[in-house]
């Protein structure tokens, strides 16, 4: 029996209007704390709002079609 | 011996023009480096890797954590996106599995190449070699990690 996926955490919609942004979340990722092109802003506005270890995660463009490394 | 069964990580590619809106499902885990006392103050994705024969990061990511990067161990790889240098250094990753941070001892590179992607590498040497056992089930998009 085929057994249903249910993502662990749907951060994917979160993060998808800041596309191709440094993007910083709450530690529990369901809030965006902040997002820049740059990745130090990004952090520092998750910093400046009191999260000490913010998730920063680059949010993917539409460039991105898979990951390869 | 414990396992830990954990779900993909669900991605959004936003559309395109015609081309409407994706979705990606990879095995990442949650992901801090340490270096002696010094830490990263923020945690990131990191691809559970099979195919990466290393433990690879950004190397702004090494920088923040007071590496003096390209003092390293250099070394040139061949991969799917070409010749890169990687840079090694001897650091503790902490990868969170199911809540819970575990620091693995381990030697890894650093790449320029990963800087604007914002992602690590969790290859063989220095993660699969730290456990049992790692298995994934691409159709249920689930991944095992045994003890």
């Amino acid at each position: 029996m085929k057994k249903k996926f249910i993502p662990e955490k749907d951060m994917a919609d979160v993060i998808l209007p800041f596309a191709g942004q440094w993007v910083t979340l709450s530690s529990d990722k369901t809030k965006v704390l902040g997002h820049s092109k740059k990745m130090e802003t990004a952090l520092n506005q998750a910093y400046k709002k009191g999260e000490s270890t913010p998730h920063l995660i680059k949010s993917p463009d539409s460039s991105t079609s898979v990951f390869i490394f | 011996m414990k396992t830990h069964t954990l779900q993909y990580t669900k991605l959004s590619i936003p559309s395109q023009g015609k081309v409407p809106k994706k979705e990606l499902y990879c095995p990442l885990l949650d992901t801090f480096l340490f270096n002696k006392s010094i830490q990263t103050h923020f945690s990131f994705k990191s691809i559970v890797d099979s195919g990466a024969d290393f433990c690879v990061f950004p190397e702004k990511f090494g920088k923040l954590i007071g590496l003096d990067v390209k003092a390293g161990d250099k070394v040139l790889t061949f991969g799917v996106g070409g010749i890169e240098t990687l840079y090694f250094h001897k650091i503790q990753i902490g990868v969170h599995i199911k809540g819970e941070l575990w620091k693995l001892d381990c030697k890894a590179g650093f790449s320029a190449k990963l800087n604007p992607k914002g992602i690590g590498l969790l290859g063989r040497k220095g993660f699969f070699d730290q456990f049992a056992e790692i298995a994934f089930n691409q159709n249920k998009k689930m991944f095992r990690i045994k003890e």
